[in-house]
């Protein structure tokens, strides 16, 4: 079922989301990117986990914040444009925040967001701020693929 | 001779971009996944062989939107149809396809319409559907039978109108049924205080032809006790997992 748009500023502005525990990129087998999924406890228990999504070849990343029973209700993504149901393109760097009419339709410019697609570990701090996500845990660099080349930053979130 | 950025413009109108990434030619198409998300396609190239991949990005996106762990067998049937009708390849996740360099642009647009194709899999998907509980209910009360308006405007004795969520033609009586639903514990108390504000201002309608119902979406554990307590004093109590008893009291 649809959150309604006091639901999800509920769930957006709840400082009591934390995810807890360390986090680890998988290679999923049919799949070339890597990816993580975690879940997010809250006071009021919101039914909520966050999925990452890295895709070296691509230049592509993703966090996302998934509600069990709506779909996604909040994510940023990087390398990928995006055009708004309004027609206005809002670039490669966005973030998509639920509304009752559009859903996750419309995104828009962040300006927490200074690191890029090759700084996973740095986005997902910054990402983790604006959400009002406590990650009581730290970030694995993302693994090397046989698609993949270079290095991820391997700094801690915590 | 690889195949540069230029000679893929060649083939392609002015809504396609190319730009290079990480050494690959990367096509922009004015293609969009359904949410505005636009389609990117990419040139491999290997001894002269050329082949069009999404890398993978399609399939991402699709996981993206969802709670699902893996795809069901179902979706991976329909993604092996459209790769079947367009020609495509569906390799460890990507959609790809082979091309000479003459045959780029329809390698490009086919490739891209495969990606949208493959991603409309997103409306066949459970928990994407902009369906709410309210249209459940619709769809149990009309294939249950019960003659019913959705969101009926009554007068209320307050002198507001008010829009109950449903208004059910039962063979003895009328029932104004307010169904209430939340994912969170957060916001249950104001689905209660909202669905007690109309059972309070329509009391004066009160009559043996005309009762009121109150229905929980219990598949999320939200309500309390003393949610149930509080309306049970203006509307009996329903539940949606035993809806069942919700058809016998409509017809009784």
């Amino acid at each position: 079922m649809p959150l309604s748009d006091a639901e999800f500023a509920a769930i957006r502005d709840d400082a009591t989301k934390q995810i807890r525990g360390d986090i680890e990129w998988t290679q999923d087998q049919d799949h070339p990117a890597v990816e993580f999924r975690m879940p997010i406890t809250s006071q009021a228990g919101y039914p909520l986990f966050v999925k990452g999504s890295w895709n070296y070849d691509a230049g592509t990343l993703s966090y996302t914040i998934v509600h069990e029973k709506t779909g996604r209700i909040y994510a940023l993504d990087l390398g990928k444009d995006h055009r708004n149901p309004d027609g206005r393109y809002v670039g490669e760097r966005h973030k998509h925040a639920w509304t009752e009419i559009h859903q996750a339709k419309v995104a828009y410019v962040p300006t927490d967001i200074t690191s890029g697609v090759d700084g996973p570990i740095d986005v997902w701090r910054q990402f983790c701020a604006e959400a009002k996500v406590t990650h009581l845990g730290t970030m694995a660099p993302p693994p090397r693929t046989l698609f993949m080349q270079g290095d991820a930053n391997a700094s801690n979130v915590r | 001779m690889p195949v540069t950025c230029d000679d893929v413009k060649r083939g392609l109108s002015a809504l396609f971009s190319c730009a290079e990434i990480r050494g690959r030619i990367r096509i922009r198409t004015p293609f969009l996944y359904p949410d505005g998300e636009v389609v990117d396609l990419f040139l491999l190239q290997d001894d002269g062989r050329v082949s069009v991949t999404d890398f993978g990005e399609t399939t991402r996106w699709l996981k993206q939107q969802t709670s699902a762990l893996r795809r069901t067998p179902n979706q991976l049937r329909l993604i092996q149809d459209v790769c079947l009708t367009l020609g495509i390849e569906f390799f460890q996740g990507q959609l790809l396809l082979r091309a000479t360099p003459d045959g780029l642009s329809d390698a490009v647009v086919r490739l891209g319409q495969a990606c949208l194709r493959v991603a409309d899999i997103w409306f066949t998907m459970r928990g994407r559907t902009a369906e709410t509980f309210d249209d459940e209910v619709n769809d149990y009360l009309f294939e249950s039978g019960f003659p019913h308006e959705q969101r009926p405007e009554i007068m209320g004795r307050s002198g507001k109108v008010l829009r109950p969520s449903f208004r059910v033609r039962g063979p003895q009586r009328s029932t104004i049924l307010q169904d209430l639903s939340t994912s969170s514990r957060a916001a249950a108390r104001v689905e209660v205080e909202h669905a007690l504000r109309i059972f309070v201002d329509l009391a004066h309608l009160r009559a043996p032809e005309l009762v009121f119902m109150s229905l929980f979406d219990d598949s999320s554990d939200v309500w309390s006790e003393d949610d149930f307590r509080l309306i049970r004093d203006h509307a009996p109590v329903f539940l949606w997992s035993q809806r069942q008893e919700v058809a016998e009291a409509l017809r009784s």
